[in-house]
């Protein structure tokens, strides 16, 4: 059986070998053309600080802090992103689920007027805006190339918080998703 | 006697061959596994953390029975060290350790001492101090003794 095989194969080569002996009998000709240039683009997203940027300490109820994040498009095709957090709750007092969180769009007055378009208000456990998932979502920033935003992070411990938050602490990790826009509707 | 023959085999592969498809298999099974992940649309994340904490009203301190009468008793502690104390409140107990109930309404911030009256004479009562603010009230202070007189 494999000589068979190894039979049939000899066969076709040779067949194929006499075509292209007759190939080069027919006249041809080719001509190049150099310099065509294609590259990919790239989706970069960068936020400044790229560090801690709302850490606040000792808070007593009423008390509210405010962190400014630039979030910037280093990459060369327009983005969206998303925004997600997760909380610690080591203490198990849950204070991420009691301070509220507001996120605005930084406008010419700066953060302190609170004026920006209100993005994401809630608490802090559950900060996100937009979705992670493939395409376009609700809540999605769209940034192009070489543009960027200013978020504010307004962190509040509501008047009325209860004595169970006294020595409270939560470490929260905000988490910048992007993708690109074209071709991903 | 019937000849025994064993079945014709068509194409049996050796062990080692079979040993070499399957490492060539395995190959591209693994480089498939970044090809996946790679196939994606382009992306990029960035994280960034910061940290949160609440403060603790901390009790007053230093509590201590400064002057005794038959049926008063005055009570004097320290300032709380927390910057949003409001005021003040003044449990007691008859004996030691408890269970302490209010004496009065809560006191200013500035209040530092109080004179509690109608109170039995030649008989022992315990004081506790909680300082109070933004709605939260501190744990209790170390606890003060005092005898009215006969």
């Amino acid at each position: 059986m494999l000589s068979r095989l190894l039979l049939l194969l000899s066969a076709v080569s040779f067949l194929g070998a006499s075509a292209t002996v007759d190939s080069l009998a027919v006249f041809a000709d080719t001509e190049d053309n150099a310099g065509n240039t294609l590259s990919s683009g790239s989706v970069s997203i960068a936020d400044t600080p790229d560090s801690a940027f709302l850490t606040v300490a000792n808070m007593a109820p009423g008390d509210s802090s405010i962190g400014t994040l630039q979030v910037a498009n280093d990459g060369s095709l327009q983005l969206r992103y998303a925004l997600t957090s997760n909380s610690t709750n080591t203490d198990g007092k849950g204070l991420a689920a009691q301070l509220l969180l507001d996120v605005r769009v930084q406008t010419a007055n700066g953060c302190a007027a609170q004026d920006g378009a209100l993005i994401y208000s809630g608490a802090l456990s559950a900060a996100a805006f937009g979705s992670i998932a493939q395409g376009a979502q609700a809540g999605d920033r769209v940034l192009d190339a070489g543009t960027s935003e200013t978020l504010c992070f307004r962190v509040q411990l509501p008047v009325g918080t209860g004595n169970a938050f006294q020595g409270a602490s939560t470490t929260t990790t905000f988490t910048l998703t992007s993708e690109q826009t074209a071709n991903n509707p | 006697m019937l000849e025994q023959r064993r079945p014709e085999v068509a194409w049996a592969p050796r062990l080692e061959f079979r040993l070499l498809v399957a490492a060539a298999v395995a190959v591209l099974l693994l480089q498939a596994v970044p090809l996946r992940q790679a196939s994606g649309l382009f992306g990029h994340a960035g994280d960034n953390s910061n940290s949160l904490s609440t403060s603790v009203l901390v009790a007053p301190t230093g509590v201590f029975v400064a002057d005794a009468q038959q049926t008063t008793l005055e009570v004097r502690w320290n300032a709380s060290p927390s910057t949003f104390v409001s005021g003040y409140q003044v449990y007691r107990s008859e004996g030691s350790g408890g269970p302490y109930a209010p004496v009065g309404g809560p006191l200013g911030a500035g209040s530092l001492s109080m004179i509690d009256g109608g109170l039995a004479p030649e008989t022992t009562y315990s004081y506790v101090i909680r300082a109070l603010g933004a709605g939260w009230e501190s744990v209790d202070s170390t606890e003060a003794l005092g005898t009215t007189l006969p």
